[in-house]
This record gives structure tokens, C-alpha cells and sequence, in this order.
């Protein structure tokens, strides 16, 4: 163990000249306490945890907790089980360098030494983690910090290790989970995982694409954030889903390590990952270069297009074949074919099994004589073709959206005012985003109607999700969409009056979705339930089903039409016959122009939008 | 001295459960299997996404003191061979068998191969496939004996 004290790993030249009154407002101390300012003036930390600070109003008083962080450090304070000076590294180390006469003690912190040299942290990188395949409800994705070794190039990236802010959990039960992760039923931790082991996590048995950010961080700066992390790691700040998230966290974090960056301020009230790294790559010079990592599934879709349609076939028999060689003209096949083939065919085995390498018997044999053919094909396995990576995430439109435009129905004029939080759908330009889905949250529908002049509310959505995935044989994937919230029942609005139309509603669907090239054509499945006032019952219920066409062959330009049928059969019998029909036009960035079209049974409307991202 | 003798006993204890062949399926850093137990159903997914679920992450707490293989949320340096095979054991056995990849790559690196001796290591491997896997419900610590057994026999893949 070697003796090192904690302040020669300084690489900042001592000032030492700062009162503790003036050392107390520095940028530096409010930073590494994640200082904010509070709503109604003063400073406020957003470490929600008392145990972070010394001081009992630390959270709110940055020079109470200098006071009291100086005094515990001068008096060797044990903080679970270290001297105060070795808990808390980047205090001490920012304190000795900056404050006047803050004499303090030189220490020897063998577990925090042993963990940086672990780290090695030469380089940092962020790390974005896109949607799960198939589910648009993911596509708000995940970051998470990597600490770039200083001695592994990049044959060795996966040793690395990564700083995760995560949420903990006790038990992960659907509604429980969402409710308590809103409104903040669980603490949050930082932990310090190996990047291989959230390379299997994400892009195989999430089957998720993976995003490496490599930044351009100052020495001096990567070494503060590594002393801090480690004090960092003790907190426990609230985890909340909205604007307290992996990646809201990482933030103040990135603030410490190059100072002039000022992030954490403006994802204050909401962090959306992909918004996070926008603004990484928007600081000139910030950003070096963007890795990309390509889902289990891509990859086994690019290998899969070196295969002819036959050798696609005999694949397809491998992957649930107990023994390669008895599959009939398999054995025919030379070497450099069979590697080719059977490469294939374990990327679908894989697929369809998981990366559990526990497995039942009959299973776990397969696999054995699958890989011990392949070991004995000398041929290395064939280079993929380059896998087409999309948009950069961040590239996409903004997060955030407001439309108005004008439009009529069988009443008269309307004009009409939208405003979507996040996040996009079927009719906004999909590059950065997969493609056909729609994704909503909170989204707020208001209309002004001319005859009479009266504002009318017309919709609060909670969630809308569709998610319209290509059928591919091998990978079989579902399409689904998911809507739940309160506003006008279209369909009954001629008959009650809108007023009286409004409703909570709910709709779930499940079905299939076609490539045709320039179109995604689509079918789904229809269960339709709603409770209100417009009801005989004050509910329906219902089922029917749902197809359409997505056509988005020009980049930035979209059609989608559908046509929905529903037969209420509990509560207020009738039948629903529902045609959209919608084209969306992003001719710049952060412009949107909207053609639409509505018939809800007795109802129909047009209109036309200009929409603005922000 | 009672120190050392403690510490000298203990090695002999780790040299003894190194060599044993496939006598402790239940050792290990349990690494691997913490990653497969989780509910990754489409529910949950829809937060999971930015909660960041608990694959580990327990585990690799900073300040959490040693547990198993880890220490204050790293892999102890003397395990991290073993950790690393554990959690990347189904990629791993792919890569063996097609002779190339970048997990066999860096697994060959921690067993001490250096850039020059990286390809050289990961085809003798295959080359030996069957010799290393040596059973159908093999498990990580298992192969890593087979591995090290079999370096041994070349020494100059690592000179």
C-alpha cells in the first residue's frame, strides 16, 4: 500500500488566498456541492440527502458547510469507517489549495487510493443507450458517464469502468414502480460498473444500440471528477423520473470536471437524455468523436445480408437444430460457406434463446454442438457490412413542441393550439428516431372556436405510444400502440355537444407492420374502454381494429392515413368508424407544417398547423 | 508472523480452489447471473430506461466496502480475470469458437497478452476449443482452469 498523501495529487498550482467568507461563494465550492438557486432566493444543493453535508442546514447554506466540513476535517471526523479528508477527496483537495489558512491534515487514504488507480481516468465519455428495440415508450434512452482508461487503447474499452446513476429499487412491479419513480419513492446511488458488463447489458440482452460521446476534458479537470465522484458515490439523492434522472445527474458531474460548461442549470425543471447530449454537442469542441455499437440484432440483420436465400434458410433450420450436420445440405457445403451460415444461424439461436448462460439441457447441447462445429471451420468469421447507424440521437428535432394553426368542422372555423412536452410521432421528421413510432407525454390540446367564440379544451393525453416494427422473419417483432387520457369523445361530441363528450379513455392494440420500401404499411388489433359522463353507463367498452400506411420515403416529409373501426358492445352500445389522414412537413430544423384530416362517425374536421421545436 | 502465516494460509487456499477442476459450480463472483435476473418485460422497460434498473449496480457501489469479487464498487484486481469471463461467458465461448472478436481480444489481453501476442493467443484457443470445453454445462471457472492449463503448455504465446 503505498503512503500517499491525499494533497501531492494536486495538479492545480496552490492559491490559497480565499477567506472562507469569500471561498464559500466560489463557483468551485457551489459546484462540488451541486449548489442551486433556490425558488425563493439563497442556495439550495439538489443532493437531497442530509448525510452528504456536515452542516445540519448544509443543503441550503454553503458557508455552514465549509465551516463544518473544515471543522471535521481539522478534527478527523471518521465517515464510515475514512478520516473526513479521505470521504470526501475533492473537498479537501479544493479546500487546501483555495482557502486561507485551512491547515489541513495530511492523510493517507489507502481505499480511496485503491479505487482511483482502478479507474485510471484519463478521458471521459458519455455514453447514450437508445430505445429497447421495438419500444418507442424507451426512446427517451439512458446516459451514463465512462471513465476512458489511461492505459487501454481501444482494443481494451471494455474494461473501462462507468459511473451510473441508478434508482433503488426493491421491487420492480409495473405500476408501483412508475408511480414511485415519479414522485420520487426512491433514492438514487451512483455506482462504478466495468463498460462490459453494460455492453451486455444494453446491446444484447436489451437488444439496445449504444452511443459513445468522447469528450474533450482537461487532465486537471478529470482528476477533480474523479475525486469527487468518490465522495459522490456516498449520497443518496431522490431519484425522480421527470427531472432527477440518470441523466440529469450526470450534469453536475460534467460541471465539475470542465467548469466553463454550466449544464446542470438548464436541465433544471426537466432532463431528457437525448436533450443532455445535445447540448454536449452543441459546446464547440467539446464533443471529439461519436462511437457507435450496434444492437445483437442489427449485427445479426447485417451478417444475415451476406447470406444467399438459400443459405438463408438453411440458417433459419440451424438455429433450432440440434446438430448442424443434420441438417441436409448443410454438410455440402464448403468450409467458408458453412462458417458463414453457421455464424448466421448462431446470431438467430442466440437471439431467440438470450444471453442466459444458463439454459436447459437439451438447450445448452445445441449451443455446445453448434460452437464446437464452428471451431473446427478455420475461416474467421466475415466482415460485417457497415451497419447503417441513422442519425446521431441528438440530431434529431427538439424534445418539445407547440403548434397552432387554423382549421374547420361541420360548426365552423377553428383555430387551434397544441403544446407537446415530448416527444414525437408518425408525422415529424423520424431521422435521430425509430422509425414509425410515436411517443407523447402530457400533451395539451386547445381549440378557439369562431361560432360561437368560445375556448374550448379538447384533450389531455397522458401517454400515446404506437410502435409500428417492420416484420423480419427472424426477429418477429410485435407492433403495438398504447394511448390513455382525458378529453373529447369525437365521435360522440356531435351528439352531446363537445362540452358534454369529455371522457377518460384508454386504447390498447397489438398486430403487425409491413416494409414495403417507402411505406410502412400496418394492422392492429383494437380495445377501446372509456369512463365519463357521455356514457348511458357512464362506461364503454369496446373492440375493433386498426390499419394504415406510413409513407416516409422523403426524408423530412410523412404521410400517414389510417382508418379504425370499434364496436362498443358494454355500456352505451354503437359502432366507430374513425379515418385520420395527416402530412407532415419539417422543411427546416425547427419548423413543422401539418396537413389534417378527421371523420369520428358524425364528426369532421381539417386542419392546418405550423409547429415549432424548442 | 501470525499474520503472515494467516495470509500464507489463505493463498494455499485460493492455489487449492484454483486447481480443483469443477468442483465449486457455486463459486465465483456471481456476476453473471445478476445480470439475467431481472424482469425485462415491455412494462417495465418504459421506466427502466432512465431508472436504470439494478443490474449490478448494488454491487458496485462506491464505499460499499469488499463483497465477493468487488471492493468499493471495482472489481478486485485479483478477480478480475474471472469477472470479466463470467459476465461475458456466452459472447466469450462464441468468440473462441470463430477465432476472432472483441471480447476473446481483451480476454486474451487480461490473461497477459500484449498487442503483438493478442491474435496469437485467440487462434491457439480455437485451435484448442474442444480441449477447453471440455462438457456441455462447463461453467466460467471451469473454463478459466482449462484456459490456464492450457497456456501452460505454450508458454512462448506469452514470452
Amino acid at each position: 500500500m503505498r503512503l500517499l498523501p491525499l494533497l501531492l495529487l494536486l495538479a492545480v498550482p496552490a492559491r490559497a488566498e480565499l477567506s472562507t467568507e469569500a471561498a464559500a461563494q466560489d463557483p468551485m465550492w457551489l459546484r462540488l456541492l451541486h449548489y442551486a438557486p433556490g425558488v425563493f432566493g439563497g442556495m439550495r444543493s439538489t443532493i437531497d440527502d442530509a448525510t452528504w453535508f456536515f452542516a445540519e442546514t448544509g443543503r441550503d447554506d454553503p458557508r455552514a458547510e465549509l465551516a463544518a466540513t473544515l471543522a471535521a476535517m481539522r478534527e478527523g471526523r471518521e465517515i464510515d469507517g475514512m478520516h473526513a479528508v479521505c470521504a470526501y477527496p475533492a473537498r479537501a483537495a479544493w479546500i487546501a489549495a483555495n482557502v486561507e489558512g485551512a491547515a489541513l491534515p495530511e492523510v493517507a487514504c489507502p481505499r480511496f487510493e485503491t479505487w482511483r488507480e482502478r479507474m485510471n481516468a484519463g478521458a471521459l465519455s458519455v455514453i447514450f443507450a437508445s430505445a429497447y428495440l421495438d419500444n418507442p415508450a424507451s426512446m427517451y434512452g439512458h446516459t451514463f458517464l465512462r471513465l476512458d482508461n489511461k492505459e487501454h487503447d481501444d482494443a481494451k474499452r471494455l474494461l473501462d469502468y462507468t459511473v451510473n446513476y441508478y434508482a433503488e429499487t426493491d421491487t420492480m412491479s409495473g405500476l408501483a414502480f412508475a408511480w414511485n419513480s415519479i414522485v420520487g419513492g426512491y433514492a438514487g446511488r451512483f455506482s462504478t460498473l466495468p463498460y462490459y458488463m453494460k455492453v451486455q447489458e444494453y446491446n444484447n440482452i436489451e437488444t439496445r444500440d449504444i452511443w459513445e460521446y468522447r469528450l474533450n476534458v482537461p487532465p486537471e479537470g478529470v482528476e477533480r471528477l474523479v475525486r469527487h465522484l468518490w465522495e459522490i458515490g456516498r449520497a443518496r439523492p431522490t431519484y425522480y423520473f421527470i427531472n432527477r434522472n440518470c441523466s440529469y445527474h450526470l450534469l453536475p458531474l460534467l460541471d465539475v470536471a470542465a467548469p466553463g460548461l454550466d449544464l446542470a442549470a438548464r436541465f433544471r425543471s426537466r432532463a431528457i437524455p437525448v436533450d443532455t447530449l445535445r447540448a454536449l454537442t452543441e459546446v464547440p469542441g467539446l464533443v471529439e468523436r461519436v462511437e457507435y455499437r450496434p444492437s445483437h440484432e442489427k449485427k445479426m440483420r447485417a451478417r444475415r445480408s451476406l447470406l444467399g436465400p438459400a443459405e438463408r434458410a438453411l440458417a433459419k433450420d440451424l438455429a433450432s437444430a440440434p446438430s448442424p450436420l443434420e441438417i441436409a445440405g448443410f454438410a455440402a457445403l464448403g468450409a467458408e460457406d458453412q462458417a458463414r451460415v453457421l455464424d448466421s444461424a448462431y446470431d438467430l439461436f442466440r437471439y431467440r434463446i438470450g444471453f442466459n448462460p444458463r439454459q436447459p439441457d437439451p438447450v445448452a447441447r445445441r449451443d455446445a454442438a453448434l460452437l464446437a462445429h464452428r471451431a473446427k471451420l478455420t475461416p474467421k468469421p466475415q466482415a460485417l457490412p457497415g451497419i447503417a447507424r441513422g442519425e446521431n440521437p441528438e440530431r434529431g428535432h427538439a424534445s418539445s413542441r407547440f403548434a397552432a394553426g387554423f382549421g374547420a368542422d361541420k360548426k365552423g372555423a377553428l383555430t387551434t393550439f397544441e403544446f407537446r412536452p415530448a416527444l414525437h410521432d408518425t408525422l415529424d421528421d423520424a431521422r435521430g428516431f425509430l422509425r414509425g413510432s410515436r411517443l407523447e407525454m402530457a400533451t395539451l390540446r386547445l381549440r378557439w372556436e369562431h361560432e360561437p367564440q368560445e375556448l374550448v379544451f379538447e384533450d389531455l393525453t397522458g401517454v400515446d405510444i404506437l410502435s409500428l416494427a417492420p416484420w423480419d422473419a427472424w426477429s418477429r417483432p410485435k407492433s403495438w400502440k398504447f394511448r390513455f387520457g382525458f378529453g373529447v369523445q369525437r365521435d360522440l361530441a356531435p351528439l352531446r355537444g363537445a362540452a358534454h363528450a369529455k371522457a377518460f379513455g384508454a386504447t390498447f392494440g397489438f398486430g403487425r407492420a409491413y416494409d414495403l420500401g417507402p411505406a410502412l404499411v400496418y394492422a392492429l388489433s383494437d380495445f377501446d374502454a372509456a369512463l365519463g359522463a357521455p356514457f348511458r353507463d357512464w362506461y364503454r367498452f369496446g373492440a375493433g381494429a386498426e390499419g394504415g400506411v406510413v409513407v416516409d420515403a422523403v426524408p423530412g416529409l410523412a404521410v400517414h392515413l389510417s382508418a379504425r373501426y370499434v364496436r362498443y358492445f358494454l355500456g352505451d352500445p354503437r359502432g366507430r368508424v374513425v379515418f385520420t389522414g395527416g402530412l407532415g412537413w419539417s422543411p427546416l430544423k425547427r419548423w413543422t407544417l401539418r396537413a389534417q384530416a378527421l371523420r369520428d362517425a358524425g364528426h369532421q374536421e381539417g386542419r392546418l398547423s405550423l409547429g415549432y421545436f424548442f | 508472523m501470525k499474520k503472515f502465516l494467516g495470509i500464507f494460509v489463505l493463498a494455499l487456499a485460493a492455489a487449492s480452489s484454483a486447481s480443483a477442476k469443477g468442483s465449486h459450480t457455486m463459486s465465483g463472483c456471481g456476476l453473471g447471473y445478476m445480470l439475467f435476473n431481472t424482469d425485462n418485460s415491455m412494462a417495465m422497460q418504459i421506466l427502466a430506461s432512465t431508472t436504470n434498473g439494478t443490474f449490478g449496480n448494488q454491487t458496485f457501489g462506491m464505499t460499499t466496502g469488499t463483497l465477493g469479487c468487488t471492493e468499493d464498487g471495482a472489481v478486485k484486481w485479483a478477480r478480475r480475470i474471472e469477472a470479466f469471463t463470467e459476465v461475458n461467458y456466452t459472447a466469450l465461448r462464441r468468440e473462441m469458437a470463430a477465432g476472432e472478436g472483441e471480447i476473446v481480444g481483451t480476454f486474451a489481453s487480461l490473461l497477459g497478452a500484449n498487442d503483438a501476442q493478442r491474435a496469437g493467443v485467440v487462434e491457439y484457443l480455437k485451435g484448442e476449443y474442444a480441449s477447453v470445453f471440455t462438457s456441455e454445462t462447463l461453467t466460467p471457472q471451469q473454463m478459466l482452469n482449462n484456459v490456464y492449463a492450457k497456456l501452460a503448455q505454450k508458454p512462448e504465446l506469452l514470452s
